[in-house]
């Protein structure tokens, strides 16, 4: 376990993690700005009021003034850490157009890893330095939450839902992952490493896939699972040529992709002759991800 | 005061057999036996954490597998949170001193207050006998689908336990609520009360409107269990966020009722040692209303990391920076109190200086876990940990110590062993420091919470945790101790030893059977200290 954090501490690979760290400061600095103001207010005030020191006055009561300033005071404080919080939540939470796609399935207790190339990685994941990355998660049983501290950021894994974190590494190195939501007997064992490579060896890494790229995997299951009779194109067809309806119009999130699988009267919109049959409990979660992946392919311009 | 009367036998002297206290319906009795009830799981909560402690002295699982971790830490939430904190002040100090206070004989419902005993034991036993069995391993969040779906442990005793003691909560927020609408002695009026009133006045409501809250989510969860019945699951068609809602719903408000009892003691204790009337008692006191409603508001930030909205995320952060403020000001009040105050640092007051500063390192840290970003990074650390544990121990439970040594003496009429007091206080304060500050920094670092073994880096700040337990423990076991002593051995109190103001002062320590001889009347404001004769 050693091996994970050679240079041990906490180390920093995104620029987001330096404004987190930025924010912290300022938090922490009101903090003890408070804390100690606090503690030393009430250790002066028990020495020079001490009983007996002849200092006493029961009269004084309230002070509408002071009252008003230690309200307003705070409220202030708190709504600009609010907006400097908020601005960069915003942007932590709206994912660039242009991430890469890495898949992420969280099973009791370990991290299955899918890159588009067809590349597969268990407890590992590797990302180009400096591209932004978005990866599409997915938990195949209990809740889980991937956890990077050198990135500042975590997001939790849902079966049956994608959840979706972005990020871009800025320095090469290993940095720890971990699953920060309790999930049972080898929680504490769910972790592995994040490796940062340069862009062309991370190009090189994926050429080496032992496996069919994810969307020809996912093209496989289209045609398996007859998703092509009724979404293939074909004239007497009952319901949406998806390639061509997404390459107009984008396709949706992996999560609404996901939700009009198995459970597509909740997304399905129009009137269509046939409805489409739930599939929930026939794809397992790593033909959810490719097939979604196959589907997100569909709305890239090419 | 009535001289000449019959001399009235005290409640404790009245009829001393075991039916006698477990029949009663005296609301001191009450109190007490509530008191013995919640030793006995502090001392349990307490071995659960010494034990995970233990462990996690050192990076290695060396103590006690990872199976048997899991239920301790669960054990040790589940029954710190509602076999402790929650009834601990209200149930206890509130019990006993809510009627002296008022003025009143009783309780409205003397019934329905031996009722909540019975039902808080009898779901204290059931969560016991779960531990007993062989423990429960879901965390005291009991988060959906592990538990509906995948642990392997006694989920449903547990949840039983815990659904049923929420009666006992309702049943005495009911009483509570009643009492200070209608038993208010004349001449007190609601800006009369004294602020422990208002504390409990706003726990109780809290009691009331978010406890029905958690017995439906609990149910839900074990219908699931037993009849897969699709409500957080999603292979069954449920969604496991809807249960974090729910028991956030609770759970947020719960950390005001754990809280706001605490601070009701503090504006007691802090202005009869300061010999001041409180610093804004109104302000004080609508704050506290202001905590119990806004606390409804802001049960998202549990969830930031979830699969919650970005704008729900945002209401929520801006909610929960909101609720911070009133409390803030309860701070700086508080200080102001002891403004041109005569200052006595007696046992009750030194744990309620602690309160300060620890509750303020607990609420400001609460304010940068309202921030988004860093909430992201620390949510489900030790970050998270030490935040709650400030506002839950170094908060809840030294008010609570502070409170149980001011009221001891009225309690039991005897005095403790004052030095011993204030070297026991130090203690706690000193533990505790050692105990839960380096739990910020592993947080930081990124340590996420209940992890048996863990890497290297957080080694030092978790060695360094563990040994403050050894401090702690001697602030916890020395009030034992010498409070147990005293009852024999405690030099006689007298009515009021501490020349406080307050209706509960008047009458005989301890107080006869049927509190006052005659009902009193109130003349004055609360808090009415004269200046220094010297
Ligand atoms: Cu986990
Ligand atoms: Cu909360």
């Amino acid at each position: 376990m050693t091996a994970l954090f050679q240079d041990g501490g906490l180390r920093t690979a995104s620029r987001m993690a330096r404004e987190v760290d930025d924010l912290t400061l300022l938090g922490l600095g009101i903090t003890l700005l408070f804390g100690i103001g606090i503690l030393v207010a009430l250790v002066a005030f028990c020495i020079r009021y001490r009983r007996g020191a002849g200092r006493h006055d029961p009269t004084i009561t309230r002070g509408r003034r002071l009252e008003l300033l230690w309200l307003t005071g705070p409220l202030l404080i708190n709504l600009v850490l609010f907006w400097l919080g908020a601005g960069l939540f915003t942007r932590a939470a709206s994912v660039p157009a242009d991430a890469l796609p890495i898949y992420v399935i969280g099973r009791q207790w370990m991290w299955e890893i899918q890159h588009p190339s067809g590349r597969a990685e268990l407890n590992h994941l590797t990302v180009p330095r400096g591209r932004n990355v978005v990866l599409q998660m997915i938990s195949e049983d209990v809740i889980h939450s991937f956890y990077v501290p050198a990135l500042r950021t975590k997001r939790d894994l849902y079966p049956g839902r994608f959840t979706s974190l972005w990020f871009a590494a800025d320095r090469v190195g290993e940095y720890p992952l971990l699953c920060a939501e309790y999930c049972g007997t080898q929680h504490a064992g769910m972790i592995g490493t994040v490796r940062v490579v340069e862009p062309e060896e991370y190009e090189r890494w994926c050429a080496g896939a032992e496996r069919a790229p994810l969307a020809e995997r996912g093209a496989e299951l289209f045609e398996e699972h007859g998703c092509a009779a009724c979404h293939g194109g074909a004239d007497d067809a009952s319901g949406p040529h998806l390639r061509r309806r997404f390459a107009a119009t984008g396709s949706p999130s992996p999560q609404r992709l996901l939700r009009s699988i198995l459970d597509p009267a909740a997304e399905i919109r129009g009137s269509w002759p046939v409805g489409m049959p739930s599939y929930r409990g026939v794809l397992d979660e790593p033909e959810m991800v490719a097939l979604v992946h196959l589907l997100r392919t569909f709305g890239e311009a090419d | 005061m009535p001289h000449g009367a019959m001399p009235r036998p005290s409640y404790l002297a009245a009829d001393p057999s075991i039916w006698s206290w477990l029949t009663t319906t005296d609301h001191k009795r009450i109190g007490v036996l509530y008191l013995v009830a919640l030793v006995g799981f502090f001392l349990v909560g307490s071995i659960a954490a010494a034990l995970f402690r233990l462990e996690l002295a050192t990076p290695e699982a060396d103590v006690v597998s990872a199976d048997v971790y899991n239920r301790l830490f669960t054990a040790h939430g589940v029954v710190m949170v509602w076999f402790f904190l929650i009834p601990s002040i209200p149930a206890v100090l509130g019990n006993f001193l809510l009627p002296l206070m008022l003025g009143a004989d009783d309780l409205p419902f003397p019934r329905l207050n031996l009722a909540s005993w019975y039902v808080f034991v009898a779901g204290g036993l059931l969560s016991l006998g779960s531990i007993l069995f062989g423990g429960v391993d879901t965390g005291w969040t009991f988060y959906t689908p592990y538990s509906s779906t995948y642990s392997n442990s006694y989920v449903m005793l547990m949840a039983a336990g815990v659904f049923v003691a929420g009666f006992a909560s309702i049943f005495t927020g009911i009483n509570f609520l009643v009492a200070i609408h209608r038993l208010r002695a004349p001449g007190m009026g609601w800006f009369r009360m004294p602020l422990f009133a208002w504390s409990l006045y706003a726990t109780s409501l809290i009691n009331v409107l978010a406890t029905p809250v958690l017995a439906t989510t609990l149910v839900l969860m074990v219908l699931e269990r037993l009849f897969s019945v699709g409500v957080f699951d999603p292979d069954l068609g449920g969604d496991p966020v809807l249960f974090q809602h729910l028991f956030w719903f609770y759970s947020h408000p719960a950390v005001y009722i754990m809280i706001l009892p605490g601070m009701g003691v503090v504006s007691e204790v802090l202005s009869c040692f300061a010999r001041k009337r409180v610093f804004g008692y109104t302000f004080i006191a609508f704050s506290s209303l202001a905590i119990a409603l806004l606390g409804f508001l802001v049960w998202g930030h549990h969830m930031f990391t979830t699969s919650q909205s970005v704008v729900g995320s945002l209401v929520f952060s801006l909610l929960s920076l909101l609720v911070a403020v009133p409390s803030a000001v309860k701070v700086f009040n508080w200080t102001a109190t002891l403004w041109r105050g005569s200052i006595a640092l007696d046992t009750p007051m030194l744990y309620v200086l602690g309160f300060l500063v620890l509750f303020t390192v607990g609420g400001l840290t609460g304010v940068m876990l309202s921030v988004l970003p860093i909430d992201v990074h620390v949510h489900d650390t030790y970050f998270v940990v030490a935040h709650f544990h400030f506002i839950m121990v170094g908060g809840m439970v030294l008010a609570c110590l502070g409170g149980l040594h001011f009221w001891w003496p009225k309690i039991t009429g005897r005095m403790y062993p004052e030095r011993l007091g204030r070297i026991a206080a130090v203690a706690g304060l000193v533990g505790f420091v050692i105990t839960f500050t380096p739990q910020f920094v592993a947080g930081y670092m990124g340590m996420p919470r209940r992890y048996h073994e863990y890497p290297d880096e957080f080694a030092l700040p978790q060695a360094v945790s563990s040994a403050g337990v050894v401090v702690l423990a001697i602030g916890y076991v020395l009030p034992f101790g010498y409070l147990l002593w005293s009852l024999p051995h405690g030099r006689p109190a007298g009515a009021n030893p501490w020349c406080a103001t307050g209706l509960e002062w008047t009458t005989p320590s301890p107080p006869p059977a049927d509190n006052f001889a005659t009902t009193p009347h109130v003349t004055e404001e609360a808090y009415a200290y004269r200046a220094d004769e010297d």
